[in-house]
């Protein structure tokens, strides 16, 4: 059996959480459901630009979830 | 990677119900249509303004600010000054003052940072503490929004403002419509509207010129204009609020359902002409404290500053008085001290 050593990684900022997830790619959609965030309270940034829930995070990729929501 | 539907650059945005992709720029021009044509839906600014912005600092407020500031390049006679009322909440606030002042400096905006210790008497954080020693019934959200509606009044008067915007966006509307309709309160959701104005008794007109924008739209244009960092600054007080699963719960049913939010604010839109004339939703009374239009003879505001010891005894003496010959005044009086432990406070 081969051992995966490539996996994404994810920064959450509003938990200030790091998570890593061992799958080959995803959309940025399917990320977030996994991590049980919703798609209208979340940004999502890869290399420091914004991406939609539509586009593909590969392996060995680290993302930046920000929570939108207003402070109280 | 997904392409901008307009021209191929890559997208930042996809609209969940229209399903268009936007690149920074088209995002950008789209938000500020979408805004401008609110502004003109609901005539909430003449050619003549002195529009006070009511800014935490936050996503919201400095969109608004900037989107104004923009405007104004072309309305030559609207003035616009920053208003932030800072609450006095320690390790939060401070904070987001800091991201108002550097957008004001930078740009020559004027602005005025005005707090709940100078204007109440107290900051927040002492007002909850004192509330707790004294057994007050109400959450830290009921001071603070009954406060801060208060010195943004007063201010908004002091600097002589024709009109108050606030950065209330879709999603802070609809939450709030769904916690009024939970609480039966029609009177708040009569009020739920895009311009609120009164002829009488000194109110200030105000505008949310947000009312149509869903809250990701507008912290993807503060995040775009670099307006704030992407970094998560939370109100401690937040855990004691409804709003905070009602949000959770409304964005869980947008996710299923695209779409859901608009049609919330399609109903709220519908039920606020029905709601006209049957439920009583504007102010009568002058405040016999405070003078600010108030639904009642007392305003909440010098109500909760009576029931915390900040209200000035000959204040108290006088409003006792006027209860000698007034049924109604006196029964409210009577209220508010009946709703805590500390009859004293009368």
């Amino acid at each position: 059996m081969v051992m995966r050593v490539v996996v994404i990684r994810v920064k959450i900022l509003e938990t200030n959480q790091q998570v890593e997830l061992d799958v080959k790619s995803t959309t940025v959609r399917e990320l977030l459901l996994r991590l049980g965030l919703t798609l209208s309270e979340h940004i999502v940034f890869k290399n420091g630009e914004v991406i939609t829930e539509d586009d593909i995070v590969e392996d060995n990729s680290e993302v930046v979830v920000f929570t939108v929501k207003s402070g109280g | 990677m997904t392409n901008c539907s307009f021209c191929e650059k890559p997208a930042v945005y996809v609209n969940p119900i229209s399903r268009l992709a936007y690149c920074k720029r088209h995002f950008i021009e789209y938000f500020e249509r979408k805004v401008r044509r609110t502004m003109r839906k609901y005539n909430m600014l003449s050619e003549d303004e002195h529009i006070v912005v009511a800014t935490s600092g936050g996503k919201d407020s400095l969109s608004l600010l900037h989107i104004l500031v923009k405007l104004s390049r072309k309305n030559p006679k609207w003035r616009i000054t920053a208003v932030l009322i800072d609450e006095g909440i320690k390790g939060y606030r401070e904070r987001t003052v800091e991201n108002l002042v550097k957008y004001a400096e930078i740009r020559g905006i004027p602005y005025v940072v005005a707090g709940f210790k100078e204007y109440i008497g107290m900051t927040l954080d002492d007002i909850i503490e004192e509330g707790r020693r004294r057994g007050l019934p109400y959450m830290p959200c009921s001071y603070c929004g009954v406060f801060r509606r208060h010195v943004l009044n007063q201010v908004a008067r002091e600097v002589r403002a024709t009109v108050i915007a606030t950065a209330h966006n879709m999603d802070d509307i609809v939450q709030t419509y769904l916690m009024n309709i939970i609480s039966n309160s029609w009177e708040r959701v009569s009020a739920l509207t895009p311009v609120r104005s009164e002829e009488s008794g000194g109110f200030i007109k105000r505008i949310k010129p947000f009312y149509e924008v869903p809250e990701k739209e507008s912290a993807l244009y503060a995040i775009l204009n670099n307006l704030v960092k992407p970094e998560f600054i939370q109100c401690p007080y937040v855990k004691y609020n409804v709003r905070f699963t009602v949000r959770r719960m409304l964005n869980e049913l947008e996710d299923k359902y695209p779409g859901a939010k608009y049609g919330l604010l399609r109903s709220l839109q519908a039920i606020v002409p029905v709601l006209k004339g049957r439920v009583d939703s504007r102010s009568r009374y002058n405040c016999l404290v405070c003078d600010e239009p108030s639904s009642q003879k007392v305003c909440r505001a010098c109500l909760y500053k009576m029931q915390l010891g900040l209200l000035e005894a000959e204040k108290i003496g006088f409003i006792l008085d006027k209860a000698k010959s007034d049924k109604a005044l006196a029964s409210l009086l009577k209220y508010y001290s009946s709703n805590s432990n500390s009859e004293k406070v009368l």
